[in-house]
């Protein structure tokens, strides 16, 4: 297995080359453990999921490059913890969701402050920046109209079929 | 181009922001040979704004920015969240701009070096001064007296947002006056609901839609807004006020502009015989090459802080401690909103509404305290005002909630829960003890470095707990969940609206100003930017420098035509 931070470097130089978006770690672990991640997080449904449109890669990028004061030690880090009780990467679908499942909790229903919960959280923020700012996650999942040319203050919610706008900033930016 | 080269212009305006653009404008309609000097880059409308239609996947850090280059070139301007990967380019590098400030008074100066200043990145909230505030100092006793008063300002308020178009709801409210108003946006329906239950509960409290130069309607030139709310990158629809949008096109129309960017303006040159500015002394920021341009009347436009600056450094016989300064007053009196987020809460309700289209502006809520002829009962002086609004959570909210998998997926795919937000802007006081100075650092041109002394008082942070708490009873009348509620300041510099240091006033012995933004000490030298303001109300204060602007030029104008200058 690669170091993370070789592979990172690796990333790096292709991000240079190219976006961030189209670095590819072939193999890797990492990465395949972040694919895994991401897939339990968004999963494909009408819409392609965060592993289909290439989050993890995007993780390692902007993880590297220091996004919401994360760095690629944390990110392993992390790994290594989901393996805690046994390898997240040799354990079965099933239990790698509960395994998830669990550290999700800890970290929003109980609100613990243990490392793990405390690391979650970020890389569960990292997982919906790279998935809804996707052009699959704006476009698709949610509504991106960049020039609406109108402003209807007062629209009625038809059950299921209105969807969020991504390009609402005042949304994005105070959360 | 020779360096030696001294060309005459009846005007030389410094600095290309919103009041430069001001002044290039009123001067050169007048007749007026104008040089406008801008230090910063140029920026072509339109075609500069590279990144305006750039979707968040078209961009390599989706919009985040690169964290490396924010960390080193960026530090200070990142922490606005007007910042970003789409917007970066209008704000300065701070590695390369640096500044100075006291130790224990921190102070976020925000800056955007180019030309049109930070007329491309700024707010848009476009407000009038009311007659409480130009009274405010002689009421009680903070500052000196302004030497207007509202009906001197009030035509050119008018003639001023004529010509770049704002759009509001006329409220008939004394403390923040009605202007030419295009149509308003709309409230959205918490907004309004909160409208109504502020009529019923505090007849005295108004909430309105933001008043925006976010145009409704055409202008020469300009199409309307197109609800995107991503101004600050440059819009190439021309829909918001910038000098690009704007003034620039209407002074080079005239055929009597010169416009020279990348020309930072070094000193001042002050005859002390004829007792007149000759001219300026400037650099090359592209080749370091020194020249001077003369002229009959200069005038201040490069921000509240760079203006003042700019006088300190332009030190003679006659004026040692800085240009005009007889008084010993300037770089004194320096103010900047204390502002905070007074309320973010989860509003219930109104699940079936939602909006369509991305508002540029958000609501006011204007001052309602100390309006009446004896004070109210509250510990403090003068007012605070809100802006803000009322949003639907999308995405984002995810990072906070438990879940996974497609039941997750499904919820964040439907707008969330509404919010509202309430931030408090508190008037800053008048204190001598507030001040720039020059540290005796210099800048890569050589220019000494600004240092800031700069502090929040006492009197601002009892308003603005007193802001916090009525925002928390407003938001309730609706059912809000509080979530989030300060009364503390944010860090000096934060509100952007860094005002006065060469303050006006009707005597030469405690002010630098006259009542035509002119310098007592020297007839054909006019301060016209936020330097030049003796209080600082709490509205937004560009609409009134570019009123003051326009007034002063109109009047400089006059004086150069009747061969006074
Ligand atoms: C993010 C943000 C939001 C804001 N929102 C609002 C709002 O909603 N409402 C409001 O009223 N105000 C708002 N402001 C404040 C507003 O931008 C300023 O009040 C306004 O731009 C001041 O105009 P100015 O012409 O004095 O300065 P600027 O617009 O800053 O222009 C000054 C120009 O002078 C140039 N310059 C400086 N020094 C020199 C020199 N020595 N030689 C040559 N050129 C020089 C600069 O490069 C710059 O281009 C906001 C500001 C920011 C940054
Ligand atoms: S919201 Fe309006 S003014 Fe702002 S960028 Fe869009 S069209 Fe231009």
């Amino acid at each position: 297995m690669m170091t993370l931070t070789t592979s990172c470097q690796k990333i790096w130089q292709s991000v240079e080359e190219t976006s961030p978006t189209s670095a590819t770690l072939g193999g890797d672990s990492m990465l395949e453990t972040l694919d895994i991640v991401c897939d339990l997080v968004i999963p494909s449904t009408e819409t392609p999921g965060a592993k289909a449109v290439g989050v993890s890669q995007w993780i390692l990028g902007a993880v590297d490059n220091g996004l919401l004061a994360t760095s690629t030690g944390e990110l392993q880090r992390f790994a290594e913890l989901l393996s805690t009780d046994f390898p997240f990467l040799q354990s079965t679908a099933a239990e790698q969701s509960q395994i998830l499942a669990a550290i999700d909790n800890r970290a929003y229903i109980e609100h613990s402050q243990d490392e793990t919960s405390l690391l979650w959280q970020k890389f569960k923020t990292l997982i919906l920046m790279g998935y809804y700012t996707s052009e699959v996650g704006a476009s698709q999942e949610l509504h991106y109209e960049l020039v609406p040319g109108r402003f209807i203050p007062d629209v009625e919610i038809k059950d299921g079929i209105t969807k969020a706008w991504s390009n609402d900033w005042t949304a994005v930016d105070f959360g | 181009m020779s360096t030696q080269v001294t060309t005459d212009f009846d005007a030389i305006v410094v600095g290309s922001g919103i009041t430069g653009g001001w002044a290039a404008k009123e001067l050169t309609e007048k007749g007026l040979k104008v040089l406008l000097l801008e230090r910063g880059r140029h920026v072509e409308h339109g075609r500069d704004y590279k990144t305006e239609f750039k979707a968040p996947w078209e961009l390599p850090w989706r919009g985040e920015g690169d964290q490396q280059l924010f960390k080193r070139d960026y530090p200070i301007q990142s922490r606005v969240h007007h910042l970003n990967e789409w917007t970066y380019q209008h704000f300065v590098n701070d590695r390369e701009h640096p500044y100075q400030t006291v130790e224990g008074k921190p102070f976020t100066w925000i800056r955007g070096y180019q030309l049109g200043g930070r007329s491309l990145i700024w707010g848009r909230q476009t407000y009038r001064w009311g007659d409480v505030d130009f009274r405010s100092n002689s009421r009680d006793g903070h500052g000196v007296d302004w030497p207007v008063r509202y009906e001197d300002i009030a035509p050119w308020y008018d003639h001023v947002e004529e010509f770049i178009g704002v759009s509001g709801a006329p409220e008939n409210l004394p403390q923040l006056p009605d202007g030419k108003f295009m149509p308003p946006m709309a409230l959205n329906p918490v907004e309004a609901a909160l409208r109504e239950q502020l009529d019923r509960t505090y007849p005295e409290r108004r909430l309105t839609i933001g008043r925006t130069t976010n145009i409704t309607q055409p202008l020469p030139g300009r199409s309307p807004c197109q609800y995107r709310s991503i101004c600050a990158r440059g819009c190439s629809f021309g829909a918001y006020f910038s000098t690009q949008s704007s003034t620039l096109p209407a002074a080079s129309a005239t055929g009597n502009l010169t416009l020279k960017t990348n020309t930072l303006v070094d000193k001042l040159l002050y005859d002390a015989d004829r007792k007149r500015i000759t001219g300026v002394n400037v650099i090359d920021t592209e080749t370091g090459a020194r020249k001077s341009y003369s002229s009959k009347v200069v005038f201040l436009c490069a921000g509240s802080v760079n203006s003042v600056a700019l006088m300190l450094r332009s030190t003679s016989g006659t004026f040692p401690k800085g240009l005009a300064n007889s008084s010993g007053v300037l770089g004194r009196y320096f103010m900047d909103h204390a502002s905070s987020l007074a309320v973010l809460a989860q509003i219930p309700g109104f699940d079936e509404h939602y909006y369509e289209g991305v508002r540029p502006t958000g609501i006011v809520i204007p001052r309602f305290r100390n309006l009446g002829e004896t004070p109210d009962n509250v510990e403090f002086s003068r007012g605070y005002s809100y802006q803000g609004g009322a949003y639907r959570l999308t995405w984002n909210r995810g990072r906070r909630m438990a879940g996974l998998g497609t039941e997750f997926k499904n919820e964040l795919q439907k707008p969330g829960p509404w919010m509202f937000a309430l931030t408090a802007f508190a008037e800053s006081i008048p204190r001598a003890s507030n001040r720039i100075l020059q540290s005796n650092k210099t800048d890569s041109f050589g220019v000494p470095q600004v240092l800031f002394d700069f502090e929040h008082g006492d009197n601002e942070r009892k308003a603005l707990q007193e802001a916090a708490a009525e925002a928390r009873k407003m938001v309730e009348l609706i059912g809000g969940r509080v979530l989030m509620s300060s009364g503390e300041p944010n860090e000096g510099g934060m509100a952007i609206h860094e005002m006065g240091g060469a303050r006006m006033g009707r005597d030469r012995a405690d002010s630098v100003l006259n009542s035509n933004n002119q310098a007592h000490d020297i007839p054909n030298l006019f301060v016209t930017d936020g330097a030049a303001m003796a209080s600082s109300a709490c509205q937004n204060p560009s609409l009134t420098y570019m009123a003051f602007t326009a007034r002063a030029a109109n009047y400089a104008a006059e004086l150069v035509k009747n061969g006074q200058l």
